[in-house]
């Protein structure tokens, strides 16, 4: 059986996640690796729900805002930018592969980019291979 | 300007320095290093009574809380008393660094910041108290002269043996402790305690940038150890596997700032059966779970903020690298972002700011 990589998505609800409801409006097809979870802004994914997704053997994090400038409260975006750079600093650190998390801005109008977004996440992830951490016992 | 240490008695000399700095209300109250019942055990007094001053003892190698913690409790809340600090370079530290998140009110702070070679563990010290030939003058003694016995790994590469952006500096490497100590304060502070301003001795200012040196030369290589030792999860693991996860390290922590850490609400109690089901999928699950989460979770959230006093390693009950960790992993974001933590800057912590153009492409 080909290996399916599962991704956990943290959108934020005023763009990113109208994107996905856009592209399903739309019919735009893409894969069904992706599991959404809405929230009010990119600046509320804490890195520790990230971490708790890749640690629990999610292959994959996509964390979806409002473009630099669009942000709905003026500037979470900006912050979850610095956040996940720390994010990845710190796991890359630790040897843990920062391509697994991906950080992207998709306007509400931009349904299309979400569904690419979605084929080209889980197209890299099927050549990674799945995660370390799903059998990872002793973390 | 120095004060001369009458018969080589440090204690009576800093008793009384300390004391007039409250009688002469430069201060309204004074956090200060004291010995308590003589058996080696010292701590931090809150001092209102200028005679209850018996035991100053600053310099002594041993530290139990870093004062940063106590200060962010003595000044968070109404405070309209004048405090005096006397404090090493890492609570100093961790005291700025606090006030840029707002865990500290600098504004009716007296910051005194003596020199300080390294400290020990507070059992390690008792017991070196109770032998027979100890005295806590030659220990200090032989380590200005660079000799390292029981010190706490995070002080031995500590490249801050003089605290920076202090009101007073109370110090003694580059004389000899036992016949002079040096004070270093504004003139207007010096008239008040009538001492005379005086820029220190350039002996003293080239034995401080000596150790300054060394230590950070000493701080480089074992930073330079630290990818073998924490460079991939396995051996992150493999360190850490003693961890068993008492949060002694989050307490002990002057920098974990948040009011309420989200390992002691109940977002991560997780129902007996998500345990269960985990255990199934797995086989086997480690347990207590989430240790490394809670690493990593501390990393991401105050590491690029650690000071380095090494509180978290003294903390552990199974002596775990914790100190080392997250200097190695929080020099890599200060680095991106290329900030320096404890200073009395402008400068906001990379979680507190951001610019608009930065970090892209993502």
């Amino acid at each position: 059986m080909e290996f399916e990589p599962k991704i956990i998505a943290f959108v934020c609800n005023w763009c990113t996640y109208a994107a996905a409801d856009l592209a399903g409006t739309s019919r735009i097809q893409y894969p069904p690796n992706i599991r959404l979870i809405r929230l009010m802004c990119s600046s509320a994914v804490d890195p520790i729900y990230i971490m708790k997704s890749i640690l629990n053997g999610a292959d994959g994090v996509l964390i979806g805002g409002c473009h630099p400038g669009d942000c709905h409260y003026q500037n979470g975006n900006y912050k979850a930018r610095r956040r996940v750079t720390i994010l990845k600093s710190i796991l890359t650190s630790i040897g843990v592969p920062e391509e697994r998390i991906w950080l992207r801005w998709i306007s509400a109008s931009e349904g299309k980019k979400f569904a690419d977004t979605v084929t080209d996440m889980v197209g890299r992830l099927r050549e990674m291979g799945p995660s370390p951490f799903k059998s990872m016992w002793e973390i | 300007m120095m004060i001369p240490v009458k018969d080589g008695k440090q204690v009576e000399t800093l008793n009384n320095f300390f004391r007039s700095i409250l009688e002469r209300g430069i201060v309204d109250a004074l956090l200060l290093p004291q010995g308590l019942f003589e058996n080696g055990t010292y701590a931090h007094t809150l001092v209102k009574d200028p005679q209850k001053i018996t035991h100053a003892q600053p310099f002594l190698p041993v530290l139990m809380n870093n004062g940063g913690t106590i200060l962010s409790e003595l000044t968070s809340g109404v405070n309209s008393t004048r405090i005096g600090a006397v404090l090493r370079a890492c609570e100093i530290r961790a005291l700025y660094e606090l006030s840029k998140f707002n865990q500290v009110d600098l504004n009716n702070l007296f910051i005194i910041g003596v020199d300080c070679l390294g400290t020990m563990e507070p059992s390690d010290f008792a017991g070196l108290v109770g032998q027979k030939n100890f005295t806590a003058e030659q220990y200090i003694s032989g380590l200005i002269e660079g000799k390292q016995d029981h010190i706490r790994t995070a002080c031995r590469v500590c490249p801050y043996p003089r605290p920076e952006d202090a009101d007073m500096n109370l110090g003694f490497i580059g004389t000899d402790p036992a016949k002079e100590l040096f004070v270093d304060c504004s003139e207007e502070i010096a008239d008040r305690l009538d001492l005379k301003k005086e820029a220190p001795p350039g002996e003293m200012v080239k034995k401080v940038d000596v150790i300054r040196k060394e230590k950070t030369e000493l701080l480089d290589k074992l930073l330079s150890d630290m990818k073998g030792r924490f460079g991939s999860v396995t051996s992150l693991l493999n360190q850490f596997a003693r961890c068993k996860r008492c949060y002694n390290c989050r307490a002990e922590c002057p920098i974990c700032f948040c009011n309420e850490c989200i390992f002691l609400t109940n977002i991560f109690h997780h129902e007996p059966n998500d345990y269960i089901r985990w255990a199934e999928r797995k086989g086997v699950l480690r347990m207590p779970y989430d240790t490394l989460l809670f690493h990593l979770t501390r990393l991401n959230h105050m590491a690029f903020s650690c000071v380095g006093c090494g509180q978290c390693s003294s903390a552990c009950p199974n002596n775990l690298p914790v100190f080392e960790l997250f200097q190695y992993a929080g020099k890599e974001v200060q680095n991106i972002f290329n900030y320096a933590p404890g200073q009395k800057t402008e400068d906001e912590p990379p979680i507190l700011t951001f610019r608009e153009k930065e970090l892209e492409p993502l």
